[in-house]
Order: structure tokens, then sequence, then C-alpha cells
């Protein structure tokens, strides 16, 4: 079979065209950079959520944090007990004594699943467990609020003495 | 902690006391400074990895041994921490210096891949057909080649 112009042309134009996006690929590019956080149950998995706990009692719990902000960040887990209508918004954390935290440092694209366990003593209905993301500002050496955050609604009661 | 002053003659009365409260002092003095002095170190390394990351630089290693080092304080072995931390911030320090020059190799790197990339679409179009052509004419090496008339028929 011999080679003529137009199959060369065409041959041509495919290699080109793989070329040029293989190299638009390889100049690294500005991520968009966002942090997440998420409340798994206590294997691990979206959903089996306890609803009801005794008040003291340990409560198991993971919460899944990500980091894509495009380089390493140094990232704190803090627990919070709500109610319900009182929870963190996008811009404020809650107004409430933290319960547990964890610090946690990422480098980018990583993610990591930390066991949580954590005891209630406040018996009430309707309480929200918020797990609120902040982030370590290096340059003024505070945490900061990342506007990202989880609740569940728990109600706790008195444990049987 | 032993504070390795040997022993003390203590005088009686207020002096006894003075002596105790220096003591204390020094005492809380030495316990308090290692704290801040590392609480300083953890966030300079923090700061050097953010930079070194957002530059490209592969951390991966120095985020587990800073994430070690938070271990170790979470379960009060702040000496180990504190040793720990100082390796790896030496380290980063270092590697910070060397950043001008990673930075260079990095886009060095980057432009030879791209201009490597786009050298090929030229190079195929001028040496494709020859290498094709090589490759054809190997392949009918055993060929004969033999003159025919102009009606068709052998010789």
């Amino acid at each position: 079979m011999v080679l003529d112009d137009e199959v060369l042309a065409v041959l041509t134009a495919i290699v080109t065209v793989a070329c040029v996006v293989a190299a638009a690929l390889s100049i690294p590019r500005q991520v968009e950079p966002f942090l997440a956080i998420g409340l798994l149950g206590e294997k691990g998995k979206i959903g089996d959520y306890p609803t009801r706990i005794l008040a003291g009692e340990p409560v198991k719990l993971h919460v899944f944090v990500m980091n894509n902000l495009g380089r390493a960040a140094a990232l704190k887990v803090v627990a919070k007990l709500g109610s319900r209508g009182n929870i963190p918004t996008n811009s404020t954390p809650l107004n409430a004594t933290p319960i547990w935290e964890y610090t946690i440092i990422l480098n980018h694209g990583q993610n990591v699943t930390i066991p949580v366990q954590l005891t209630i003593d406040k018996v009430g209905m309707n309480l929200a467990l918020v797990f609120e993301l902040w982030a370590l500002n290096t340059t003024s050496g505070t945490w900061v609020y990342t506007g990202r955050w989880n609740h569940l609604y728990i109600n706790v009661t008195k444990g049987v003495p | 902690m032993r504070a390795g002053c040997g022993e003390l003659a203590f005088k009686p009365g207020r002096e006894q006391q003075r002596v105790k409260l220096t003591i204390a002092a020094l005492l809380s003095l030495m316990l308090a400074v290692p704290v801040a002095f590392c609480q300083g170190d953890l966030l300079e390394a923090l700061r050097l990895l953010e930079r070194l990351s957002g530059e490209g630089v592969d951390v991966s290693a120095y985020v587990e041994q800073l994430n070690r080092v938070l271990e170790l304080y979470r379960v009060n072995r702040s000496v180990e921490a504190n040793a720990l931390l100082v390796q790896v911030l030496n380290q980063l320090r270092e590697l910070d210096s060397q950043l001008p020059t990673i930075r260079l190799y990095r886009w060095l790197r980057i432009g030879t891949s791209v201009a490597a990339l786009l050298m090929i679409p030229p190079l195929f179009y001028y040496f494709f057909p020859r290498a094709y052509a090589l490759v054809w004419a190997y392949s009918k090496r055993n060929w004969l080649v033999r003159e025919v008339s102009k009606r068709g028929s052998r010789r």
C-alpha cells in the first residue's frame, strides 16, 4: 500500500491535535481551590448515623476531610453542640464551646477519614452535633473558619442508671 | 524534668522562700520556653510547607512527618515531637533555600516537554513517509523485479 498525500495529511492532523492537547495538559494550571468535609457513620460510610444516644455514652462517627487548595494546609475539625436553628452558616461558625478537636496536615489532593469518638453529657431533643472545618492562616498564625461544616441532629436521653 | 542545679543550702526564713520561688520560676520558664519555641517552629514549618507545595514541590514526606509530630504532641511525647520537628524544619529550610533553583528546573522541564510535544507533528510529517517507504521496501526485499512487455505478456 502506498502512502499518498491525503492519508499523510489526515495522519499528521491527528498527530498534531494529540500533541497540542498533550502539551496543553502538561502546562500547570491554577486549580479550583476547595476544601471538603463530610460526615460518615460508625463504619466509615454514608448512612447509619446515630439519632438517639445516651448521655455519657461514647458516640462513634467518622469525619472525611479533603484538601484541594493547590497547596498543603493545616486543617482542624472542631465538634460543637448546637440545636435546631442554631447551626453555623457559610460565614460564621457556631458560637459554642468545642467538645472535640482534631488537627491534621493535608497535602494538595489528599484526603483523610478521621475516626471520632466523643461523649455528650447534655440531655436534649433535636440537638445538633456540628463539625466545623477550620484552616490555619500561616501568615497570622490563627485558625480561620472555612465556611464548611456538617451537622447531625440527635436526641440525647438520660442513660439507665 | 531535672534542673541539674546540684545541692542547695537553704537559709531559714524569708531567704529560703525566695530561693524556692526562684527555682519555681526557673522551672516554669524551662517548661514554657520549649513549648513557645516549638509552636513558632511548627508555624514556620507549616508556612514553608505551604509555600513549597504551592510551588509544586513534592512535600508528601514532610506532611507525613509533621502529622507524626502532631500525633506525638497529642500523646504528650513532646520531647520526641520537638526533636522530629527541628529535623523536619531544617530539611524544609534547606529545601526553601533551593527554591529558586527548583523553580527554574521545574519550568525548564515543563518547557522542554512542551517543546518536545510540539516538535512531534513536523517531525512526523517529514520522517513518517520516509520511514514508511523504507519499511515498505524492506518488506518487499525478496520480490523480483521483472520487465514486462507493453502488451502484458512475459518474456
